[in-house]
C-alpha cells in the first residue's frame, strides 16, 4: 500500500483498552473484504490526539470510523466522544460505541453527545459478528459524509 | 406515611364537631351558677313579694276602716253629748216654759252643727219649742205630738238616752236619727225630753274626707238592720237600701276588724274590711273593700316587677357567664389549636406565653407546652436534618454500589469476552490442527464462557430488583397467568406439559412486570424438574385469604427433598443430582420481588410426588408498596 492508498483508504480508529479485545475486534473486522486501515488507541487521550493529530500522531490520517469502549483510563469514552462531536470539522465522522456497559444512563449520556451508534458487547462476539461487519459495511461504504481539505 | 395518616384520624376524632366546646362547657356551669340564686330568689321573693302587697292593701282598708268607724263614733257621740247636755241645762233651769227653752234650743242647734231638727217637749211628748220654730211651710213646728216614735218609747221605757233606728228625712231626704235625752223633775220622774235629730250626711262627708286621694276604694257604712247609710255614689243615698242580704255587708264586732270576701250587690268579687261601730247601742258597720281583680292586678304588678328584676339579674349572670367562659377558655382553645397544628407536623405557630393574669395551672400548662414544642421542634428539625444526611449517605452508598455493579460487570465480562473471543478465533483458525479431543475442549470452554455470562448477567438483574419505579395497578391474574404461559411456551410444549388452570382466580394490586416475572420463573422451574414424569402436568389456583391473596402452582415433578427446603429460594443454589441448564437464580427473584412488596412464598413437596409452591400477596400492597416506593424515590433524588 502506497502512501496515497493509504490516504484513500477506509481508516477506522479502534479505542479501546482491553489488548485482548482490541485483538479480537481486528480479527472480527479484518474477515471481510472491505479496503481499510484500522488503527488502534489504548487510551482516550490517544484518540483524542489521534484525531486532531497531535503529538507522535501527526501525521495520522483522517478517521472515517470510531469503534469507541467507554471504560479507558486517561481519558474516558465519553470525554473523547464529546470532544469529537464538539469539534467543528471532526463531528461528522461517525462513532459507534462498543462497550460492556448497558447501563441505561450510559447509553443517553452517549446519544445526547451525539454518538451514532451504541451496541453492548457480548461475550459471543462472534454471533454479532455479520451485524458488525455490516455496520463497517454501512458507515465505510454506503454512508457520506463531506469532503475536507486535508491539507 | 401511614403513622401521620392514623394521628390525623385520632386529632379528627378528638376535635370533631360532636363535642361540646371547653366555652360551652363552661358556659353551661357558669350559667348555671349565675342562674340558680336568681332563679332561686325569684321563687321564693315572688309569693312573698305578692303577700306583702296584699298585706299592705289590707292595711290600707284597714286603716280606712277604723278611721271612719272612731269618726262616726265620735259624730255620734258629740251630737248625743249636746242632746243630753242641753237636757242637764233644762234641767238646772227647772223651767218648761217656752220663752226660756226657745233660746237654748237656738243657740244649741248651732253649737252644734249637723241637726237637722231640734225639739223640747213635755213628759207627753208634745213639742214645746222646736228649732227651726216652723217648717218650710211657715207651720210652727211647737205642739207637735211625738209619743208615737220609737225613740220616746224606748227613752221611757229605759229612763236613759235613746236613739231612734235609722229613718230617711220626709223633706230632705237624707238619712238621719233622732237622739233624744231625758229631762228629769226633782223626784227623778220624767219632766220631758229633748230631741236632736242627726243629719247623716256628715257621715258622706266624713267618708269622702278619708278616702280622699285612694283610688279604686268603695266604702259603706251600714246600720245594725244592713241599710246603706252612706256610700260613696251620691246616687245611692235616698235609696238606703238594705244589703245585709250580702255576707260580705253583715254585721261586724267593733274594735274587730274582719277580712271578708265575696260579691257586692252588683256581683263584682269584693275583698273587704269590715268593722263595727259600737257606740250606744248603735251597732253599725263600715266595710271598706276593693274588687279582688285589682288587688289581683296590684299583685301581679308585684310578681311582674319581681320577675322583671330576676330576669335583669339573671341577663347579666348570663352574660358575665359568656364573658368568664369566653376569657378562661380562650387560651386552653389556642393552645389546642397550636398543639393541633404541632401534630400534623406544623410548627409555624408557638404556643402563647403565659398571660400574666392567668390562672398558675394555665401559665404552667402553658408554660410546658412551649417548652416541649420548642423542643419537639428542635428535635424535628433534628431529625431531619438527619434523615437528610442519612439520605445523603443512603444515595452516596447507591451510588456507590452501582458503580460497584457497573464495574463488577464490566470488569467481569471483559475477561470473558476475551476468552470467549479467543477461543472462537482459535476454533476459526486452527480448526483442523487440534484434534477431536482439543475441539472438544475447546468448545467446553466456549460454553463454559457463555454460562458464565449468563450469571453475570442474571446477577445484575437480581441486583435491579426493586431499583426500577414500581407501578402499582389492579391486575386481572388471569390474563397475568396467560401471559406468563405464553412466555414459557416453548418450555410447555417440548416437555408436553398439561397446564390446568382453576379459575376464578382472585384479582391482585401489583406491578404487571413483577407479577409476570413471579409465575413465568415459578412455571418454568417446574417445568424444568419434570423429571421423567410421562404426563408432566401444572396445576394453578388461587384464594383470598383475609388480608392476603394466595396463589399456588403445583406440579407432580421430581419434588423437593426436605433437607434442600432452605437452600431452594437462595441465589444460584441448583439441585446438583438433576442435570438442568440455568443459572438458580429464578426462584431467588421470585423471593425478593414477593418480600420487597410485602407477601411471601413457601413450597410443600413430596419427593417423586411433585411441588406445590404457594405465595401470598397482601390485599393492601397497594399502598404499603406505594409509601416504600416513595421513600426509594426519595432517597434516589435526594
Amino acid at each position: 500500500m502506497n502512501w496515497r492508498e493509504w490516504q484513500m483508504a477506509n481508516v477506522i480508529l479502534l479505542v479501546e483498552d482491553n489488548e485482548d479485545h482490541a485483538e479480537i475486534i481486528r480479527q472480527y473486522l479484518n474477515e471481510d473484504n472491505v479496503d481499510k486501515v484500522i488503527h488502534w488507541a489504548k487510551d482516550g487521550q490517544e484518540a483524542i490526539d489521534f484525531v486532531h493529530k497531535k503529538g507522535a500522531h501527526a501525521n495520522a490520517p483522517r478517521p472515517s470510523l470510531i469503534i469507541l469502549d467507554l471504560n479507558l483510563p486517561k481519558a474516558n469514552g465519553l470525554e473523547v466522544l464529546k470532544d469529537i462531536k464538539e469539534d467543528y470539522d471532526l463531528k461528522v465522522i461517525p462513532v459507534v460505541v462498543l462497550t460492556t456497559s448497558d447501563q441505561n444512563e450510559e447509553m443517553m449520556k452517549c446519544y445526547r453527545l451525539g454518538v451514532n451508534s451504541y451496541i453492548t458487547k457480548p461475550v459471543k462476539l462472534d454471533d454479532y459478528l455479520e451485524k458488525i461487519q455490516s455496520l463497517e459495511r454501512y458507515w465505510l461504504l454506503t454512508n457520506r459524509e463531506p469532503q475536507y481539505d486535508s491539507a | 406515611m401511614e403513622i401521620k395518616l392514623e394521628q390525623t384520624n385520632v386529632a379528627e376524632q378528638h376535635t370533631g364537631k360532636r363535642r361540646i366546646g371547653l366555652r360551652g362547657y363552661l358556659f353551661c356551669c357558669l350559667g348555671l351558677v349565675a342562674a340558680l340564686p336568681v332563679l332561686l330568689l325569684g321563687g321564693i321573693q315572688v309569693p312573698k313579694w305578692e303577700a306583702k302587697q296584699l298585706e299592705g292593701i289590707d292595711q290600707e282598708r284597714q286603716f280606712v276602716a277604723e278611721t271612719l268607724a272612731y269618726g262616726i263614733g265620735q259624730m255620734v257621740d258629740g251630737h248625743v253629748r249636746a242632746v243630753e247636755t242641753l237636757a242637764g241645762q233644762v234641767q238646772a233651769r227647772g223651767s218648761m216654759d217656752k220663752a226660756v227653752l226657745q233660746p237654748m234650743v237656738t243657740s244649741q242647734r248651732k253649737r252644734y252643727g249637723g241637726f237637722s231638727i231640734m225639739y223640747i217637749a213635755g213628759p207627753d211628748a208634745v213639742s214645746i219649742v222646736d228649732d227651726p220654730p216652723f217648717s218650710e211651710s211657715g207651720k210652727s213646728n211647737a205642739g207637735t205630738n211625738y209619743s208615737s216614735r220609737d225613740y220616746y218609747k224606748e227613752m221611757v221605757r229605759s229612763g236613759e238616752t235613746a236613739i231612734s233606728r235609722v229613718q230617711i228625712g220626709k223633706r230632705s231626704g237624707v238619712p238621719n236619727v233622732q237622739i233624744a235625752a231625758p229631762i228629769r223633775d226633782r223626784n227623778g220622774g220624767i219632766a220631758g225630753f229633748v230631741e236632736g235629730s242627726l243629719d247623716l250626711s256628715g257621715i258622706q262627708d266624713l267618708v269622702s274626707q278619708v278616702t280622699k286621694g285612694i283610688t279604686g276604694l268603695n266604702v259603706a257604712v251600714l246600720d245594725n238592720e244592713g241599710r246603706v247609710i252612706a256610700f260613696p255614689d251620691d246616687s245611692m243615698r235616698k235609696a238606703v237600701e238594705n244589703l245585709s242580704y250580702l255576707p260580705l255587708f253583715h254585721k261586724a264586732q267593733a274594735n274587730a276588724p274582719e277580712i271578708r270576701t265575696g260579691e257586692d250587690e252588683t256581683g263584682t268579687k269584693m275583698r273587704a274590711t269590715v268593722t263595727g261601730v259600737g257606740e250606744y247601742g248603735l251597732d253599725w258597720t263600715v266595710a271598706v273593700y276593693r274588687p279582688q281583680a285589682y288587688e289581683q292586678a296590684q299583685t301581679a304588678a308585684a310578681r311582674r316587677q319581681v320577675l322583671t328584676i330576676a330576669g335583669i339579674a339573671l341577663l347579666a349572670g348570663l352574660i358575665i357567664a359568656t364573658l368568664l367562659a369566653e376569657g378562661l377558655a380562650r387560651p386552653i382553645r389556642k393552645l389546642a389549636k397550636v398543639l393541633a397544628a404541632v401534630s400534623n407536623g406544623d410548627f409555624s405557630q408557638m404556643p402563647d406565653p403565659p398571660h400574666p393574669l392567668s390562672s398558675r395551672e394555665m401559665a404552667a400548662l402553658q408554660h410546658d407546652a412551649r417548652v416541649m414544642v420548642e423542643e419537639l421542634k428542635d428535635y424535628t428539625t433534628d431529625l431531619e436534618k438527619k434523615i437528610e444526611e442519612r439520605t445523603e449517605q443512603v444515595k452516596k452508598a447507591n451510588q456507590e454500589l452501582e458503580t460497584f455493579v457497573y464495574s463488577v460487570t464490566h470488569d467481569l465480562k471483559a475477561p470473558v469476552i476475551s476468552l470467549y473471543g479467543m477461543a472462537a478465533i482459535m476454533q476459526k483458525k486452527f480448526s483442523g490442527q487440534l484434534g477431536d479431543q482439543g475441539e472438544h475442549y475447546l468448545q467446553r470452554l466456549m460454553s463454559n464462557a457463555g454460562f458464565m455470562e449468563q450469571l453475570i448477567t442474571d446477577l445484575l438483574n437480581f441486583s435491579k430488583i426493586g431499583k426500577h419505579e414500581y407501578r402499582m395497578e389492579e391486575l386481572i391474574v388471569e390474563n397475568i397467568v396467560t401471559e406468563s404461559l405464553n412466555q414459557c411456551d416453548r418450555a410447555i410444549h417440548e416437555g408436553s406439559v398439561t397446564i390446568k388452570v382453576h379459575t376464578p382466580l382472585p384479582n391482585a394490586v401489583f406491578d404487571r412486570t413483577d407479577l409476570c416475572k413471579v409465575f413465568m420463573n415459578i412455571i418454568s422451574n417446574s417445568i424444568k424438574f419434570m423429571g421423567d414424569q410421562p404426563e408432566p402436568t401444572i396445576e394453578i389456583g388461587g384464594s383470598e385469604v383475609d388480608g392476603f391473596v394466595e396463589y399456588y402452582i403445583k406440579d407432580n415433578g421430581i419434588g423437593i427433598d426436605p433437607k434442600y427446603h432452605d437452600k431452594v429460594f437462595k441465589i444460584f443454589h441448583r439441585l446438583k443430582e438433576v442435570p438442568v441448564e440455568g443459572t438458580g437464580i429464578g426462584l431467588a427473584i421470585v423471593k425478593k420481588i414477593l418480600e420487597m412488596a410485602g407477601g411471601r412464598i413457601w413450597f410443600e413437596s413430596t419427593v417423586g410426588e411433585g411441588t406445590t409452591f404457594i405465595f401470598l400477596i397482601p390485599s393492601n400492597t397497594a399502598r404499603m408498596l406505594k409509601g416504600e416506593s416513595n421513600e426509594l424515590e426519595r432517597v434516589a433524588n435526594g
